[in-house]
Parts: C-alpha cells; structure tokens; sequence
C-alpha cells in the first residue's frame, strides 16, 4: 500500500474513531507493528482527539457536476470591493480572523472554493454586521461550500480556478 | 490699417475655432458605432462592469442626442444589474427617455409615476409572478397575442413550481442537524452538518462525564455554533433552492413584460 494511501486511512481511522482498522493495513506490515497500530487506535482514542482531526475535512469541498456556466470575475470582485467598502461598516474587524489571515492562511495554504473565501467573508460580516451574526452566518456558509455547485452558486474563473460566489451581503439571521 | 487689422484678427479666430471643432468632430461617435454594438455585446455576456465602462465612453464622445442617452440608459442598466443603484438612478434624472420611468420603478419597486396602464398591468403581473394562485394576466395592450400567450404560460409554469417552505427546513434542522438540508436535496452539507454536529455534541457530552467542566464549556460553545449555523444553513438552503426552480421561468419572463429592461 502507498505510503500515502496508508496515511489517508491512518488519519481516517483516528477521526472517525474506528475499533478495527485492519483493512487499511498493508499486509507486508509487520506484525507487531499492526498490533501495536491497533492497540492505539482502539485503547487510547476517546473522543476530544476528534477535535483535532475536524481540520482534515474542512474546505474538502467536491464540486458537483451540475453548474452552471459561467460567471463574470470582474463583477464578483467589483461586487464584493463595493460590499467590503461599505458605508455600514461600524463593528471592526475580528482580530481572530486577522491572525488567521495573516499568520495561518500563509502555513496552511486556502482550499476554499468559495469567492470571496471564508475569512474574507466572515471579516466582511463581522465589519458591517457584529461578531455574533458574522460568527453563525460563517458556519452556515461552511455547511453550504461542499454543495455550492448544486445549490446552483454562480461559477466564476479566477486565476484559472473554480469558484463559487457566494457575497457577505446578508446581515439577517433568518 | 484698422479695418485690416481687424480683419486679420476675425480670420485668425475663425481659423482658430475651426482647427479646436474639426478634431473634436472627427473623434466623435455615430449612432451606428461599434464600440456601442461591443458594449451591448458585453452587456448580453453578462460583463456588466465592462460594458458599463464603454456604454459611458460611447456617451462622453456621442455627438448623436439619442445615441448618448441610449448609451446612458444603457450605462444605467448596467450599473443597476451591478447593485450600484444610487448611481443608476442619478443617472436616469438626467434622462428623458420614456423608458426610464420603467427602470426607475423597477429598481425602486415605487410603482407610482408610472402613467401608463400597460405598463402597470406588465407590473402587476411581474409582482404577483410568485402568488400560488393561478390569476389569468389581464390583456396588455401592445403586446402581441403570441407574446401573451407566452406570459401566461410561463406565469402558469411559476405559480406551479414546487417551493419548499424554509419553516420546515429550519424545524428539522433543529430536530436533527442535516435534516434540513437532506430536506432540499443538499445532501453532502447534510452529511457535514451532522457529522460536525455529532462531534462536537458528543465531545462536550465526554468531557462533562469525565467531570472535565472548563473543557466541556468550550466545547459547548463551538457546538452552539455548530448547531446554529446548521439551522441557518438549512434556511438559507430553502432559499437557494426556491430560486434555482424559479430562475429559469424568471429570466424568460422578464425581458418579454419589459423589453425596455434590455439596451
């Protein structure tokens, strides 16, 4: 089994927690090696190790075959400039999501699929409607990045790569 | 010598006028000008800032009346499908066009000045477009017979288009996290939300049993977080998804009621 492949189903196996993790083994792993891998995926995992395995599956988004074609980049940037700049603007940006920006963005690279990304977008919310709504319009927009292409998101071309657009121009919670 | 001099003097300006109008002449645009046909181009490619950019140059260098204010109406509508819509309707203040009125109604939904009865009937039904029940559309005049048989079936075809009700979405969210988007098809978001949801319940479930109270109160937080945006997401998801059914019949009925809405 590829080194890689092994890793993929190693970090599976820890983030779901499974008991048994036997078919992800190579069997040209050693014996004791696999018995050992077993005694600590299924003796000493309990479920806080599970927080620490939520980034593996964060920006995963699987673009759906069903879209649309399309988009103008130019209006979706103009559009969000014209959001951004906002005379609403009054709450301040989100300190926490500046370090993000600045300091983890630059480590950890943007899978994000979404234009504007989420950072941008949450920093956005933040500014023109408070941290609270920005913090729950963030999540649920989390929740619609794997499916933005179903939902029918306009498709945008940016850098030669796939976005949806999805603008921070709502402040309502419902 | 003073009226010579005179003379040379009024040649001179003569001269002078004509040499600062002949350039200006020649820079200026005709009614048939393709840099007008390239920013209607744009605008039907749906590149409504560019071509709002060459509808306002084809206005500064019109030395057609009608040409320029086509071009400004046309620059207005642009702006409008942008989201400037302060700045499209300064614009259409200047205008004199009898369609403006039109663009002005429709962007700030005041349905007052319009005077003329077509068009308030084209208004009428454009407004109600979404109302379940299925109202034959009054007769407008102007409209020809095919182009109204048209309108009645698109609008028949909206009122008949399964909406999901953003309530019931929210409700089962609320009842089981992902239920809501399972609800309108989302499937994958779904799957997220249940998932982050159960991880984050479960981990504040574990660190309170293990009397772990500091923890399983920041845990509790995040999954508030979690559990909340899955609600909201599931509303927003309704949403969307209405509109995606909408869309097709929307975009076929627009330009047919206000064919004054296309440069």
């Amino acid at each position: 089994m590829p080194a890689r492949a092994r890793a993929a189903c190693f970090c599976f196996s820890l983030s779901y927690g499974f008991r048994n993790t036997a078919p992800c083994m190579s069997m040209n792993t050693p014996a004791s090696r696999r018995s050992n891998q077993m005694k600590f995926n299924s003796g000493y995992l309990n479920l806080g190790y599970l927080l620490f395995f939520i980034p593996l599956f964060s920006g995963c988004a699987v673009t759906s075959k069903n879209v649309v074609p399309l988009h103008s980049t130019i209006d979706a940037q103009f559009r969000y400039q014209q959001i951004k700049n906002s005379k609403n603007s009054r709450f301040g940006t989100s300190s926490g999501v500046t370090f993000y920006q600045r300091v983890l963005t630059r480590t950890l690279g943007s899978r994000c699929t979404l234009f504007p990304s989420d950072s941008q977008y949450t920093q956005s919310l933040a500014n023109r409607c408070g941290h609270v709504v920005s913090t729950f319009r963030a999540m649920a927009r989390f929740y619609f990045e794997p499916d933005a292409g179903f939902s029918g998101a306009p498709v945008l071309n940016l850098n030669g790569k796939i976005y949806f657009e999805d603008q921070p121009d709502d402040c309502s919670f419902f | 010598m003073i009226v010579h001099f005179s003379r040379n003097w009024i040649l001179l300006l003569s001269l002078a006028t004509l040499g600062s109008v002949a350039p200006a002449r020649a820079a200026c645009l005709d009614p048939g000008s393709s840099l007008y046909s390239r920013a209607r181009a744009l605008y039907g490619a749906g590149q409504y800032l560019l071509s709002a950019t060459h509808f306002s140059q084809v206005a500064g260098t019109a030395c057609d009346a009608d040409l320029r204010d086509r071009s400004l109406y046309a620059y207005a509508l642009a702006l409008a499908e942008l989201g400037e819509v302060s700045e499209a309707l300064r614009t259409l203040e200047t205008l004199s066009l009898p369609q403006a009125p039109v663009l002005r109604s429709f962007l700030t939904g005041d349905r007052s000045p319009l005077l003329l009865e077509s068009v308030r009937l084209r208004f009428k039904i454009w407004d109600e477009r979404l109302e379940s029940s299925l109202m034959e559309p009054l007769r407008i005049d102007g409209m020809s017979s095919q182009k109204f048989d048209e309108v009645k079936s698109l609008r028949t075809r909206l009122g008949l288009v399964p909406a999901k009700s953003e309530w019931l979405a929210g409700g089962l969210s609320t009842v089981l996290p992902g239920a809501g988007q399972a609800y309108t098809r989302n499937f994958q978001s779904a799957a997220l939300s249940f998932v982050l949801n159960a991880v984050f319940l479960a981990t504040t479930l574990e660190f309170a049993r293990k009397d772990m109270p500091a923890a399983a109160v920041a845990s509790g937080m995040v999954f508030s977080v979690t559990y909340l945006g899955n609600i909201l997401n599931a509303v927003d998801s309704v949403k969307r998804f209405n509109q995606l059914q909408r869309d097709p019949y929307e975009k076929q009925l627009r330009p047919i009621l206000f064919p004054e809405l296309v440069p």
